[in-house]
């Protein structure tokens, strides 16, 4: 434990010292990634810890917050651990990548302190929500990342429309924490205590006692993190929000944070809920919102030609697989455990090649931002030639992403369906979701295709030359490579993710829940996959159908090079006209236009490309003399009527004193008669 | 090992065995056009032809010189996962589902061979090429997961071994239906050739593809006729079986004779449909199949 | 004993020195004596160290026989520890921020006459706040109550144009009707009881002492802004900046919803109704808030509309504990002080505002953070703070009141809770509209034309922001020790 508090020490000290040193713009960087890499060998030594010798537990808590059952208290679990792993990994790669990124004219007018200093306090805070183990702290901590990461968004703060991304963000997910915390009360005034423990008591205390409320919690539950996952509909934020940050922070949120809500929903759904008819109903709910979401989000991905807005409706498709296979794998907890762990599995395996294409493919958005200043894919082309390494780069995450095999992304997505299938054997609704699954993988792949195919080939756009030469410097290559060559190992040696994430997620359910990782995924090599569920087996090795792959490609290239051809280099023909790059150039808006046709909204007059509903906030226009303000103001109707009556009523009396002797003498004579009934009155008989 | 070696001798026997599927598919067309048609080795000659011309190189890209050799990779790959007169060499290695993203990894090499490459046509015959990809996989995967669904497996010596002594029910049908389909569609036969489209596109994604690279994509087109008329044929036409491989080999490639007869006619007597025709006619053919998947799903 | 006496001579003598000392020497004496009042304040601390403590430090009979306790003291508890902690500290950095913003640099009212008025009825103000927090009874608490009363009245209507005369009038009137209603209640509560005690209440008859209790309530509503004598407050913003800021948003006003924590405080059976009727009235006060912060162009007014707001949340607490949920108390008592220090940051931010850009209107300002940073980095610790983000100051009680909300449970628990929420929830979006509005994007002419601000205001808020973040600590732990 002392470990991982100095790695959280390091995000702090990182953070104040970036605050402190001012507009140094080249080192503040270095020490920003000094800060991460250090605190990164921490937190994986931490991981190691967990992997080798259990969790890490701590006995007395920080501080116990006077009236309330919560305390703050740390715990490093396997899951915790897991995700630790991806994290620190993500900010390393990120500060690195930030270098020189963020030297570019477009960011030359902020101050970089800011950046980097609110950049460690994220980091700071995203591992404090996994390494905690009381919700009270989990959701402040929660809160303090959604901060940092408003912040980021808001960058460039003199840009509206960043503006407006960051208050949507920001209003949004307020409002889903609000949801936790009175999901999260609720559950403490069963508990008594925030503590984890307590509550997965409560919880089950709750499921027999007063299973509504206890629907009514995992509601609110799942609409919290469901927001913070860009979940749609409730995650309507994210198109906005990731492009309006500068890459690396795009890259943070893409690696960590939107993640974290895939772990909210397991903490909770896997963790405390005990299996049983709440978890089917819940776990039933998660896969549908996963598949509107794969739907929704990939289908409007095809439609956008803003790199990095593609790139965000892509990850809420992605994070659609993840909920899909995590709600498949909660609904089969009590039915059927070891279909329901290879879904559980699939869902993190998932999220972890997610981390790795999607923060990838970001990374490769902002390299291109980095050359030609733009994000609009209609306005580049034929980058290749200068960026070769990134085009690599972005085509081993887009095949991957894609799910093509033998890539990261098509392991876990094969996981997916053969669970979506295999649960469909027993509860048919679930093969509709896998086939969505599977036909809206085929759309990820249309989409980047169009992607790659503008960004990085065809014709060169004229605005090339603005572009410097040579590929982006060495400190943004190191991160694409990194997290490609995951793509690769993930995707050929699936059995090694997968190994380390069937004994993260084991400790969260009963003993003897299931076997051991062989009884799940078979006895073959560290490469395979074999399922075997219901009687019926399937298997997907990478390594030999590599194997073979790799023969085949020799052979076909003895065949390519058997007759020594010779090469000869020569223009495009165009019909014998010369014809300039812009007039043969193929925009990213032309493709798949009849496709595109047939998925748009058409209600009478109304038309508009995609499935995908813009919300136009309402500007609030109240008038001052609305009937309601009217109303509501007693100065007007009340107060002011009553003192100038007052004041009538005083100037009435005012006008006695009319400075006339004889009027007072009157009011005397008057005066005093009264008092002598008066006495006579009173006193009468006596 | 076995498997491994199996795999191997099945990969050369497609890669030799599809030119003459090709060869016979001319012939038949001819047939039904009363020509004489050309030799039945004609593909062949096409492809040793092909190989030794020159190479046009006029794009600067690297997918654009081996996207041709990773089709052809990637098609052959999959030939080890598809039954071939006994079942799939590698079967522990992929079931169903890996069989058709590794047909995908042949398509997106075709892709990227078209957006590689310089002319705007090849960009409008890969924008179609993934159009495709978008409506006709979904129809062939609905159909092998309703087969799926029948045998409660997704291997295909399962799905086989169930529908060989299954009784007929309508979703198996309707999935045959739209099986054939989409087949057609894959092996760019007409009504569905939009991809290519000699006439509109000249051949689309490979309008700049010359030489050597030409030939391996017909070869990955020959391979890939091949290899789905086996699917189908495996699939639901599994009677008879034998027990010997040789003559179960035979049988098959009797069978796929006879398919192709099929696919002849359908290409001779229909015109090329319109892109956005054809994208219209595979959406409605998914939701027909769909249909299909739930008659499978609730058991008839 | 001496500490306190200091306590309150040292603004007392400060007070009367600005009013004879020569001009120059006038940011001396000022300074000199809230600097005083603090180092007594910590001496005070130091010799009655924090803890469980509840001392009556003096007590004095001053007429005989009247009462079994004495009528005049000083009650040191966490609850007075509260308020004296708000009086204290701030009324020192109000004071240091004065000395810059009432100056001819000032854009707006450029102007420095009057220097000496201000610092003595600011001064003078804040020993009867101390006076107020000390108090051990409710009559010297009431005696106190007027001052202030008074001092509100000289310093709204401080530059003395029609305008802020006619609201410093408005005030007086309205805080002193509310007075009146202060002093039936007490003679009341003598005659039935012969005490003057806070816990006096409990010895009421059942139904006199819901009337008893709802004439005080009628007090504190009207000194605390709340519906329906709320006007008074907005108008008020007439006033300087300091005074804004310290008496409308820190210290007066919080008095009423003081007086109502310590009856409640002393008196957990205030009837169940009461409380129903503070809940409600909260909810309605926050509601007519909250629908007049869309309508308000001046940054100072919604501030105030701001204001009314949170002190309905302090009833709302109090009134939850008077429903049987005592979290509820706490709850609101420790947004007293949270509260204090976050609306007290953003009105001095407001203040530079005007001080430095000449304006506090929302149309006018835009993009100030790029020539006043410091500023824009105060107003949205502040605004944060104020909206209830961890970990700034206004999360801790704003989830306290959530947590007492859900605790009382039943009908009046879920259908409070809704209203409540929706505050909460459309504050946070008003709030965070204008502060983007105001302090980030281009900047409009008179942002651009910023002057730079003097040291003291600066670290009056550096040392807020500072506080922002500490504040709900103490606040935790005064309530604990209040045996939360």
């Amino acid at each position: 434990m002392p470990t991982f508090f100095a790695a959280v020490a390091i995000y702090l000290t990182g953070a104040l010292i970036t605050l402190w040193m001012g507009d140094r713009r080249r080192s503040i960087g270095w020490v920003a990634w000094g800060a991460s890499s250090l605190a990164t060998v921490l937190i994986l030594a931490c991981v190691i810890q967990v992997f080798t010798s259990g969790p890490i537990i701590m006995e007395k808590a920080l501080w116990q917050v006077p009236g309330l059952g919560a305390s703050l208290l740390f715990r490093i679990d396997y899951l915790s651990a897991l995700f630790l792993a991806i994290i620190s990994i993500i900010s390393v790669l990120v500060t690195l990548y930030a270098q020189s990124f963020m030297q570019i004219a477009h960011y030359q007018q902020q101050s970089l302190r800011y950046f980097y200093a609110v950049l460690l306090l994220f980091f700071a805070a995203v591992i404090a929500v996994v390494a905690i183990s009381d919700l009270f702290f989990f959701f402040i901590f929660w809160e303090m990342m959604t901060l940092c990461s408003y912040l980021l968004v808001i960058y460039r703060s003199n840009d509206a429309t960043r503006l407006r991304a960051g208050f949507k963000y920001f209003f949004m997910t307020h409002v889903a924490t609000a949801f936790l915390f009175i999901g999260g009360l609720v559950l403490y005034l069963h508990s008594g205590s925030f503590s984890f423990t307590a509550l997965k008591s409560a919880m089950v205390q709750m499921q027999s006692a007063s299973p509504g409320l206890l629907h009514l919690v995992l509601g609110f539950f799942l609409l919290g993190f469901a927001t913070k996952a860009g979940i749609l509909p409730m995650g309507d934020w994210l198109p906005d929000a990731y492009p309006a940050a500068p890459a690396p922070a795009s890259v943070s949120f893409a690696g960590s944070m939107t993640k974290l809500g895939i772990y909210g929903v397991i903490r909770v759904f896997c963790d405390f809920l005990p299996a049983g008819s709440h978890s089917q109903v819940w776990g039933l709910t998660i896969a549908c919102l996963g598949a509107i979401s794969i739907l929704v989000g990939t289908m409007t991905a095809l439609v956008q030609e803003d790199a990095k807005r593609l790139l965000s409706f892509h990850v809420i498709g992605q994070m659609g697989y993840i909920f899909l296979a995590i709600g498949t794998g909660i609904y089969f907890l009590p039915v059927q455990p070891v279909l329901a762990i290879i879904a559980l599995g699939a869902g993190i395996f998932h999220l972890i090649n997610n981390v790795c294409y999607k923060s990838c493919l970001f990374f490769v958005a902002g390299s291109v931002f980095y050359k030609v200043g733009t994000r609009d894919i209609n306005k580049i082309g034929g980058l290749a030639t200068i960026l070769p390494l990134t085009a690599g780069v972005a085509v081993i995450a887009f095949l991957s992403i894609a799910g093509i095999p033998p890539f990261s992304g098509f392991s876990s997505k094969w996981l997916i369906y053969e669970a979506t299938l295999r649960g469909g054997f027993l509860k048919p609704v679930f093969v509709i979701l896998g086939l969505l699954a599977i036909f809206v993988s085929a759309v990820t792949l249309a989409s980047f295709i169009k992607f790659i195919g503008s960004v990085f080939y065809g014709k060169y756009a004229d605005n090339k030359s603005k572009a410097k030469t040579g590929d982006v410097p060495w400190s943004m290559q190191i991160p694409q490579f990194v997290l490609a060559g995951l793509c690769i190992l993930f995707g050929l040696f699936p059995r090694l993710p997968v190994q380390w994430i069937f004994r993260a997620l084991t400790p969260l359910f009963p003993p003897g829940f299931v076997g051991d990782a062989s009884s799940v995924y078979g006895h073959s090599t560290l490469a395979g996959l074999e399922l075997h569920v219901n009687d019926a087996a399937a298997g997907w090795q990478a390594l030999p159908l590599f194997v073979v792959f790799v023969l085949c490609a020799a052979l076909a290239f003895y065949l390519f090079r058997s007759a020594k051809v010779t090469q000869r280099a020569d223009q495009t023909w165009f019909g014998g006209e010369p014809i300039k790059n812009e007039d043969g150039r193929y925009r990213a808006h032309s493709y798949y236009l009849p496709f595109k046709q047939i998925f748009r909204i058409r209600i009478g007059k109304y038309e508009r490309p995609g499935v995908y509903p813009t919300i136009r906030y309402p500007d609030i226009h109240l008038k001052k003399d609305d009937f309601w303000h009217r109303l509501i103001d007693v100065d007007r109707w009340f107060y002011t009527p009553l003192v100038n009556a007052t004041m009538r009523f005083l100037r009435f009396f005012s006008n006695t004193h009319s400075g006339l002797p004889h009027v007072y003498l009157l009011w005397m004579l008057i005066g005093a008669l009264l008092t002598v009934i008066l006495l006579f009155a009173f006193s009468a008989g006596k | 090992m076995r498997g491994f070696l199996f795999g191997l001798w099945q990969i050369i026997l497609v890669l030799m065995l599809a030119p003459l599927l090709d060869g016979i598919m001319r012939k038949l067309v001819a047939l039904v056009h009363s020509r004489i048609g050309p030799p039945v080795h004609q593909p062949y000659l096409d492809l040793l032809k092909l190989l030794g011309k020159e190479e046009m190189v006029s794009s600067p890209y690297t997918f654009f010189r081996y996207s041709a050799v990773l089709a052809l990779a990637a098609i052959l790959t999959s030939a080890v996962l598809v039954p071939l007169g006994a079942a799939p060499p590698m079967e522990s290695s992929g079931d169903i589902i890996v069989f058709i993203y590794l047909v995908t990894l042949a398509a997106v090499m075709v892709v990227l061979s078209g957006i590689t490459s310089d002319s705007p046509f090849s960009f409008i015959g890969a924008s179609r090429e993934v159009m495709f990809l978008l409506t006709v996989e979904p129809v062939i995967v609905v159909a092998l997961v309703i087969m799926a669904i029948k045998a409660q497996s997704t291997q295909f010596s399962d799905v086989i071994a169930y529908h060989a002594q299954a009784p007929f029910s309508l979703s198996v049908l309707i999935a045959g239906g739209g099986l054939f389909l989409a087949i057609i569609a894959q092996m760019a036969r007409l009504p569905f050739d939009t991809v290519e489209a000699d006439q509109e596109i000249m051949e689309g994604p490979f309008i700049e593809q010359s030489g050597p690279k030409l030939a391996l994509f017909k070869w990955m087109i020959y391979v890939k006729q091949l290899i789905f008329a086996a699917v189908f044929i495996a699939v639901f036409i599994p009677w008879p079986m034998f027990e010997n491989y040789g003559l179960s080999l035979v049988t098959i490639l009797v069978k796929m004779a006879i398919l192709l007869l099929l696919v002849a006619v359908v290409h001779v007597v229909n015109p090329r449909l319109r892109i956005d025709q054809a994208v219209r006619f595979f959406l409605i053919l998914l939701v027909l199949e769909i249909g299909g998947l739930a008659f499978a799903l609730v058991g008839s | 004993m001496l500490s306190v006496i200091l306590l309150i001579l040292f603004p007392v003598a400060g007070a009367i020195l600005s009013m004879i000392a020569p001009k120059k020497r006038l940011t001396l004496v000022a300074c000199g004596s809230v600097t005083g009042m603090l180092l007594s304040l910590i001496w005070l601390f130091i010799q009655k160290p924090p803890g469980a403590w509840r001392v009556l430090i003096f007590s004095w009979q001053w007429i005989p026989g009247t009462a079994s306790q004495g009528l005049f003291g000083f009650l040191l508890d966490p609850l007075s520890t509260l308020l004296l902690l708000v009086v204290v500290v701030l009324g020192f950095l109000v004071i240091l921020y004065g000395t810059g913003y009432i100056s001819r640099h000032n854009r707006e009212h450029a102007s420095e006459d009057g220097r000496e008025r201000h610092n003595f009825w600011l001064l003078l103000f804040i020993a009867a706040m101390i006076g107020v927090a000390l108090s051990p009874n409710l009559l010297q608490l009431f005696f106190f109550w007027e001052m202030t009363t008074l001092c509100s009245w000289a310093l709204i209507s401080h530059y003395r144009n029609a305008e802020s005369l006619r609201a410093g009038f408005k005030a007086l009137l309205m805080t002193f009707s509310g007075g009146l209603f202060f002093a039936a209640g007490l003679v009341v509560l003598y005659v039935h009881t012969g005490r003057f005690d806070f816990d006096a209440l409990s010895e009421l008859a059942p139904r006199l002492r819901f009337w008893i209790f709802l004439f005080f309530l009628i007090a504190a509503w009207a000194k605390s802004a709340q519906f329906p004598f709320y006007t008074w407050l907005p108008d008020a913003m007439a006033a300087p900046t300091t005074v804004s800021m310290y008496l409308h948003a820190a210290a007066m006003v919080k008095a009423g919803v003081f007086l109502i924590a310590r009856l409640t405080f002393a008196n957990f059976d205030i009837p169940w109704l009461s409380g129903l009727i503070v809940a409600i009235l909260a909810v309605v006060t926050m509601s007519l808030a909250l629908f007049l912060f869309f309508t308000q162009s001046d940054l100072k007014k919604l501030l105030a509309y701001s204001t009314i707001a949170h002190l309905a949340y302090v009833l709302f607490g109090l009134g939850l504990a008077m429903m049987g949920c005592k979290l509820g108390a706490y709850a609101g008592a420790m947004h007293i002080l949270n509260h204090s220090v976050a609306k007290g940051l953003l009105f001095l931010c407001v203040g530079v505002l005007s001080y430095s850009a000449g304006t506090r209107q929302i149309d006018e300002l835009s993009g100030v953070g790029k020539k006043l940073p410091f500023l824009a980095v105060a107003f949205v610790c502040g605004m944060l703070a104020l909206l209830g983000v961890p970990p700034f100051s206004g999360f801790w009680s704003k989830f306290y009141l959530l947590a007492a909300t859900l605790k009382l449970g039943g009908t009046a628990g879920w259908l409070l809770l809704i209203p409540f929420l929706l505050e909460i929830i459309l504050g946070f979006a008003w709030f965070l509209h204008i502060g983007h509005k105001v302090f980030f994007g281009i900047p409009s002419a008179k942002a651009a034309d910023a002057q730079p601000v003097p040291f003291s205001m600066q670290f009056a808020l550096g040392v807020l922001v500072v506080l922002t973040l500490v504040v709900p600590y103490i606040g935790l732990q005064l309530m604990h020790a209040m045996g939360m």
